[in-house]
């Protein structure tokens, strides 16, 4: 078993609990996962400590005090797995949940590209404020114009620089999201 | 042992070592582990309950460079470990006294 599918499985195992609660326990996994690995544990060597993801769910819900619906219960207190009609609400979460994800990696792709435009937008200014500079050496424009155009370029450089490190986080953190979602 | 009882001493033990300082999720298996053995298993839904209950609560810190969830005691949470830990030293007490005593049914 591999880390994706063990987490896998005790995501489904506490789909009793709320999505708040059950993302706060596997958040609570992956940096065990994380910890663990950092000691030089391979994923199986991790899993295979932890043991059945099934049973740990189990001593969640045991403590968490919320008891699995029996099969005849389930009938009764699960209506959407039975007709059609009341499975709608779930499909419409779905399908906004889905539409949530498309969202997301679109907006990830695009912080991603704005990010890049942004730096190389920095370095091509930069690269022309030291080009003017060495070119027209003082006989177009004042020695005292070209220090300006190239302190502005430098610092334009490091702004957008600094726009690029933000961005980058900003997608670093959405990744990690997304991937405690799927 | 009984394994409700030893939870409730588990829970006790948890809420003291948090007390004492704040934790993350793992850290708390660690250090508990010195002293009695604990799993992550065990531990992680006890951590879970507590702050469901709203005895602990959690924030984000670095901890070398990395992001890591603390607990930290609240103020309920400090109320409802002195109520329990009161109630468990008397208990403990009682039960000491009992094999203290020994064999020993009072005739000499």
């Amino acid at each position: 078993m591999v880390k994706s599918s063990f987490m896998k499985v005790l995501e489904q195992e506490l789909s009793l609990l709320s999505i708040l609660e059950r993302e706060q326990i596997l958040e609570e996994y992956y940096a065990l996962f994380d910890i663990k690995e950092e000691t030089g544990l391979s994923e199986n060597e991790i899993i295979l400590e932890l043991g059945d993801p099934k049973e740990i769910a189990q001593q969640f819900l045991d403590e968490l005090n919320i008891e699995k619906p029996s099969i005849n219960q389930e009938q009764y207190t699960y209506g959407y797995k039975g007709t059609s009609k009341k499975n709608t609400p779930f499909f419409i979460g779905a399908i906004i949940f889905d539409v949530l994800i498309g969202f997301w990696i679109i907006f990830t792709i695009l912080m991603f590209g704005f990010a890049f435009a942004m730096l190389a937008i920095g370095l091509f200014i930069a690269a022309i404020g030291v080009l003017i500079a060495v070119l027209s050496s003082a006989a177009i424009i004042g020695l005292g114009e070209i220090f300006i155009l190239l302190g502005l370029s430098i610092l334009f450089a490091i702004f957008s620089f600094w726009i690029f490190k933000i961005s980058i986080k900003i997608i670093v953190r959405h990744i990690n999201w997304l991937r405690g979602l799927i | 042992m009984n394994s409700q009882f030893k939870k409730g001493i588990i829970e006790l033990c948890v809420l003291q070592l948090i007390k004492r300082k704040d934790m993350y999720g793992y850290q708390v298996v660690e250090e508990l582990d010195k002293y009695i053995n604990v799993s992550v298993n065990t531990i992680y839904p006890i951590l879970r309950r507590l702050t469901n209950e709203g005895y602990l609560a959690t924030y984000e810190s670095d901890e070398d460079g990395r992001k890591r969830k603390f607990y930290t005691i609240s103020m309920p949470g400090h109320d409802y470990f002195n109520k329990n830990y009161k109630e468990w030293k008397e208990f403990n007490e009682k039960v000491l006294k009992i094999f203290e005593e020994g064999d020993n049914n009072g005739e000499k």
